[in-house]
C-alpha cells in the first residue's frame, strides 16, 4: 500500500512540480519506468497474497515476472554506458543484454505457468476445489 | 595303693559322663543308672579306705606325718596354670607372676581322708536312698548323673593339694548345688532357689578369691604344704591389731561364709529344699555345706596367726548358730526345720574353729555328717510315705506306720540332741567346752553360755520335729495331706493360673504334675474337695528297703562314731592334730589344745604353757561339770519339747500369741529375707530396668536413629533426583513442547501466510538497505 502511494506520488511527480510558463516536453527517465515496474510488482504481489482462486494468484505471479521484465529493460535502456553507446552509434544499436534476459524470464514463466496448472490440476481432482485457503494440510 | 588315689575322683567323674551322655541316648533303665551311679562311689570307698589304711599305717610314721602329694593321676605333673610367657621374656619384671606355677594334684593327709571318708560313705548311702526315693522319676538318670558330678567336684575340693584346685572343687560344688537344687526346673520355686544358692555363693568366693589372690602376692605359692612353713615366720597378730594375715583370714572366711552358710548369707538355705531331700541330705548337710569349715581348718596356720579374726570367727558362728535355732522353732516344713538346724549346727562348727579348736570343729563336721544325713533321709523317707506332703502340721501319729524309719530317726535325734553317748554328745561338747575355756580371747564365756542355751534350743524344736510327726493324732486324716495332689495346683499356682490356696506355704520338692492330674494313691474313701479335685486319701506305708537300709547305717554311725572323740581318749585329736599348728604359746595363756594334747603334738611348738599336772586336773573337773551341764540342757529342752507338744498340745499356740513380736520375728526369718529383697533384689532390678532402658532407648536408639537418617536421607535424596534432576529435564522438555504450542500456530498450512512472511522479509531487507536514503528524502522532503 505504502509502496503504491509512493509510486504513484512519483508518477504524478511532474504534475506536483511548479508549473512554470513555458511547457516543458515530459521526458520520462529511469526512475519513472522502475516506479511503474515497482507499482506493478506491488500489484502483482497484493494479488498473490490476497487472492483465494489459484488461477488469479497465478496471474498475480505473471504481472510480477512482467514487472521484473520491464526492470530488465528499463536498465537496458537507461544504464549510462548504453546512453554513450546509444549517442555515440551512428546507426541506432540497441543493447542485447536486458531483452535476453527478458526472453529468458518469459520463458521461465510459461513453463512455470504449465507445471503449476498441472499442479492445479491434480489438486483439484484430490481436493475438488481451487480455493487455496482450503488446501491446508500441512497445517499443525 | 596310695598310688592310686587319683583314681578316687576319677570314678564319680566317669559315673557322671556315663549317665548324662548315655542316660539318655541309650535311655538306661533306672537299675542300670543305680548301679553305675552308686558302683562308683563303692569303688572310690574301697580305694579311700586302702588309702587310709596305708597312709595311716605306713606312710605318715615314715615321713613325719607328712602329707602324701601326687599329680592327679598324671604320668608326669600337670601344670594347668602357669606364668607363661611371663617366665622367659620379663624376668624380673615379671614379678611374682613369673612363679606362677599351678599343678593339678592332689594331697593326701589326715584331714582329707578324713573328709574323703565322710563324703564317699556319706555319700554311698545317700546314693543308695536316691534310687528309692526318685524311683518312678522321668529325669532319674539327670539325677544321678548330677549327683555323681557333686561327688567329683566335692573329692577334688578335699583332696586339693592348693588353692587353685581346691577353688576348681569349690566352684564345682556350687555349680552342682545349683543344678540340683533346680532338679524340678519347671517348678519357678526350685529355679528361683537354684539362682539364690548359687549368687549368695558367688558373693562369698568373691572374698575367697581376693584372699586367694593376697595369698599368692605375698607368698608367692599356693601350695599348702608350702605355705605353711612360709607363713609360720609371720608374726602373729594379737587382739584388736589388724595386718595382712588378718585380711588373707577375712577373704578366707567370706568364702566360707558363703559356702556354708553363716550369717549373712546364710539366706540360700533353707530355700535350697526345694531339691529332692537325697540333695538336701548329702549336699546341704553332710557335705559342701562343710567345705567351708574343712577349708578354715585347711589354712588354720593362717588363721592362727590372727586372733581378731578369730574372735570373729567365733563370734559369727555363735551368732549364727543362736538365730538359726530361734527361726527354727517356728517352722512348720520339715525339710525347713532341719535347714535351719543345718546352718545352726554349722555355726557351731565355726564357733569352734573361732577359738581355736579346729579338730573339735572338724571332729562335730565328722558326727553332724551322719546323723543330719540320717535325718533328712529319714524325713525323705517320710515325706515319701506321705505322698510328698512337707508340712508337719498335716502329719502325725505316723510312728506305727513307718517303724524303721520311726527308730532310725531316733537316733539321729538323739544324736542331734547331744545325749550320751550318741556321737552328737561327744562333738559338741567338746567345742562347748574349748569356747568356755580357750584363753585367745576374752569374753568367749558369754559365746559359750550363747551356744548352751541354742543346745537347748536345739533340743526343742528337734523334740517338737519328732512329735509332731511321729506322734499324737494323724492329723493327715482330716485335713488335705499329700503334696502330690497339691503339686498340680501349685505348679498351675506358678504358672499364674490358679490361686493356690494351700494352708500353709511350704517349698516343696515336690515331682511335677499337670494341673488337674489325678495323682497319688487313692481308695474307696475318695472324696472331692471344695476344689474339685480328687483328694487321696491313703495309708502311709514303710519306705522301700532301698530306703530302710541306709537310714538303719546311718543310725549306727550316728551311735558309733562319737566314740573316736572322747576327751582324753580322743583318737580323732590323736589323728588330726599334724594338720593344725600351734602358735600361741604365749606364756600365761591356758590354751585349750595343749591341756588335751597328747605329747606328740608338743613337738611342733616350744614349751609348754602352764604348768600342766595341776591345772589340766583343775579343768578336766570343769570340763566333765561343764560336760553334764550340756546334758542337762538338752534333756531340759526336750523335756519341755514333750510337754508342749505331747503333754499340753495347748501350750505352743499359747505361748506364741504370748510372745507375738518374737514368734513373727521367728516365724518370719527374722525379715533378713524381706530385706534382702526390698534392697537387694529389687535395687538389683531397678538398677537392670535402668540399663535397659539405656539399652533400648539410647543404644537401640542410637541405631535406630541411623536407620531413620538414612531411610531420610534416601527419601529427600530421591526427592531432589524426583524433582530437581528430572524435573530440569523435564522442565526443558516442557520448554520445548510449550514452545512448540506457541510457535505451531505459524504453521497455519495456507500457502498465503507463508507468501505474505517472506513479502514481509523481503520489505525488511530493503528497508535496511535503503534506510539511509529513506532519511536522506525525508529530510530533503521535509527540509524543502
Amino acid at each position: 500500500m505504502t509502496g503504491f502511494l509512493l509510486g504513484v506520488l512519483t508518477l504524478i511527480s511532474p504534475l506536483l512540480q511548479a508549473q512554470s510558463p513555458t511547457l516543458k516536453r515530459f521526458e520520462p527517465t529511469l526512475v519513472n519506468f522502475l516506479m511503474l515496474s515497482f507499482l506493478l510488482f506491488v500489484v502483482g504481489v497484493a494479488g498473490v497474497l490476497s487472492r483465494r482462486n489459484i488461477i488469479i494468484i497465478f496471474m498475480s505471479i505473471e504481472l510480477i515476472l512482467n514487472a521484473v521484465n520491464l526492470n530488465m529493460i528499463a536498465f537496458s535502456r537507461y544504464l549510462a554506458i548504453n546512453q554513450k553507446a546509444l549517442a555515440d552509434a551512428k546507426v541506432i544499436v540497441e543493447p542485447l543484454t536486458g531483452p535476453v534476459f527478458t526472453i529468458f524470464i518469459i520463458v521461465v514463466a510459461a513453463a512455470e505457468a504449465a507445471v503449476g496448472l498441472g499442479i492445479v490440476i491434480a489438486m483439484f481432482r484430490n481436493r475438488e476445489t481451487i480455493a487455496i485457503d482450503e488446501i491446508d494440510l500441512l497445517k499443525w | 595303693m596310695l598310688k592310686l588315689v587319683w583314681l578316687i575322683p576319677v570314678f564319680p567323674l566317669l559315673g557322671f559322663l556315663v549317665n548324662f551322655i548315655l542316660g539318655r541316648k541309650l535311655r538306661l533303665s533306672e537299675r542300670a543308672v543305680s548301679l553305675i551311679g552308686c558302683g562308683v562311689i563303692a569303688l572310690s570307698l574301697l580305694l579311700t579306705i586302702g588309702a587310709f589304711y596305708e597312709y595311716a599305717s605306713s606312710y605318715a610314721p615314715a615321713h613325719n606325718n607328712d602329707p602324701y602329694v601326687t599329680s592327679g593321676g598324671f604320668p608326669q605333673s600337670f601344670e594347668f596354670l602357669h606364668g607363661g610367657a611371663a617366665h622367659t621374656t620379663l624376668g624380673q619384671a615379671a614379678g611374682r607372676l613369673a612363679e606362677l606355677k599351678i599343678e593339678w594334684s592332689y594331697q593326701i593327709d589326715q584331714l582329707s581322708l578324713v573328709m574323703i571318708f565322710i563324703v564317699t560313705f556319706v555319700g554311698l548311702c545317700i546314693h543308695i536312698f536316691a534310687t528309692g526315693y526318685m524311683h518312678g522319676d522321668k529325669g532319674f538318670y539327670r539325677f544321678f548323673a548330677y549327683l555323681n558330678l557333686f561327688m567329683f567336684m566335692m573329692l577334688v575340693l578335699v583332696m586339693a593339694s592348693n588353692f587353685v584346685v581346691m577353688f576348681v572343687g569349690w566352684e564345682g560344688v556350687g555349680l552342682c548345688s545349683y543344678l540340683l537344687i533346680g532338679y524340678y526346673f519347671d517348678r519357678k520355686e526350685a529355679g528361683d532357689a537354684a539362682k539364690k544358692a548359687f549368687i549368695v555363693n558367688r558373693i562369698g568366693d568373691f572374698g575367697l578369691s581376693l584372699a586367694i589372690f593376697g595369698i599368692f602376692a605375698t607368698f608367692g605359692t599356693l601350695n599348702f604344704a608350702d605355705l605353711r612353713p612360709l607363713v609360720a615366720a609371720y608374726p602373729v597378730e594379737h587382739l584388736w591389731a589388724w595386718g595382712l594375715m588378718s585380711w588373707l583370714a577375712l577373704g578366707l572366711f567370706i568364702g566360707a561364709a558363703g559356702k556354708s552358710a553363716q550369717i549373712p548369707l546364710y539366706i540360700w538355705l533353707p530355700d535350697a529344699m526345694a531339691g529332692p531331700t537325697p540333695v538336701s541330705a548329702l549336699i546341704h548337710a553332710a557335705t559342701m555345706v562343710t567345705a567351708g569349715v574343712f577349708m578354715v581348718t585347711r589354712t588354720n596356720f593362717i588363721f592362727q596367726h590372727s586372733v581378731t579374726m578369730m574372735m570373729i570367727v567365733a563370734l559369727v558362728g555363735c551368732l549364727t548358730a543362736f538365730i538359726a535355732a530361734t527361726i527354727g522353732i517356728t517352722q512348720t516344713d520339715i525339710k525347713k526345720v532341719l535347714a535351719y538346724s543345718t546352718v545352726s549346727q554349722l555355726g557351731y562348727m565355726f564357733l569352734g574353729a573361732g577359738v581355736g579348736a579346729f579338730i573339735a570343729a572338724i571332729f562335730h563336721v565328722f558326727t553332724h555328717a551322719f546323723f543330719k544325713a540320717l535325718l533328712f533321709l529319714g524325713s525323705g523317707s517320710v515325706i515319701h510315705a506321705m505322698h510328698h506332703e512337707q508340712e508337719m502340721p498335716r502329719m502325725g501319729g505316723l510312728k506305727k506306720y513307718l517303724p524303721i524309719t520311726y527308730k532310725t530317726m531316733l537316733a539321729g535325734w538323739l544324736a542331734i540332741c547331744g545325749i550320751i553317748p550318741f556321737a552328737g554328745f561327744w562333738s559338741k561338747d567338746e567345742i562347748l567346752w574349748n569356747a568356755f575355756d580357750t584363753g585367745l580371747f576374752s569374753g568367749a564365756k558369754i559365746l559359750w553360755f550363747v551356744a548352751l542355751v541354742t543346745a537347748g534350743m536345739t533340743a526343742f524344736y528337734m523334740t517338737r520335729l519328732m512329735w509332731l510327726t511321729f506322734h499324737g493324732e494323724e492329723r493327715f486324716r482330716k485335713v488335705h495331706a499329700g503334696g502330690e495332689a497339691d503339686e498340680a495346683f501349685a505348679s498351675a499356682h506358678d504358672k499364674g493360673l490358679v490361686p493356690h490356696d494351700a494352708l500353709l506355704t511350704s517349698a516343696g520338692d515336690r515331682p511335677h504334675h499337670q494341673p488337674g492330674e489325678h495323682v497319688g494313691a487313692h481308695d474307696a474313701s475318695d472324696r472331692l474337695d471344695a476344689r474339685g479335685v480328687t483328694h487321696a486319701h491313703f495309708e502311709p506305708t514303710e519306705s522301700p528297703r532301698s530306703m530302710t537300709l541306709p537310714l538303719i547305717v546311718l543310725a549306727v554311725g550316728s551311735v558309733v562314731v562319737g566314740l573316736v572323740g572322747i576327751p582324753h581318749y580322743s583318737a580323732f585329736e590323736h589323728w588330726l592334730a599334724p594338720v593344725i599348728v600351734d602358735v600361741h604359746r604365749a606364756p600365761g595363756a591356758e590354751t585349750a589344745p595343749a591341756a588335751h594334747s597328747t605329747p606328740s603334738t608338743e613337738a611342733n611348738g616350744a614349751s609348754p604353757t602352764s604348768v600342766p599336772g595341776e591345772a589340766s586336773h583343775q579343768s578336766r573337773t570343769m570340763e566333765y561339770l561343764l560336760m553334764g551341764l550340756s546334758l542337762v540342757v538338752a534333756i531340759g529342752g526336750i523335756m519341755l519339747g514333750r510337754l508342749f507338744y505331747e503333754k499340753r498340745p495347748e501350750l505352743p499356740k499359747q505361748w506364741a500369741a504370748r510372745l507375738k513380736p518374737l514368734y513373727q520375728l521367728s516365724f518370719n526369718k527374722w525379715y533378713w529375707d524381706w530385706l534382702l529383697d526390698i534392697k537387694g533384689v529389687q535395687a538389683g532390678k531397678a538398677v537392670n530396668n535402668a540399663l535397659w532402658r539405656v539399652d533400648a532407648d539410647v543404644v537401640d536408639g542410637g541405631v535406630n536413629g541411623a536407620g531413620w537418617m538414612t531411610r531420610t536421607g534416601a527419601i529427600i535424596s530421591g526427592w531432589w533426583d524426583k524433582w530437581i534432576v528430572d524435573g530440569l529435564v523435564n522442565a526443558t522438555g516442557w520448554v520445548a513442547r510449550a514452545g512448540s504450542v506457541v510457535l505451531r500456530t505459524a504453521q497455519t498450512g495456507l500457502w498465503q501466510n507463508y507468501a505474505l512472511l517472506f513479502v514481509i522479509g523481503l520489505f525488511l531487507v530493503f528497508v535496511w538497505y535503503v534506510y539511509p536514503a529513506i532519511t536522506t528524502t525525508i529530510k530533503g522532503l521535509l527540509g524543502r
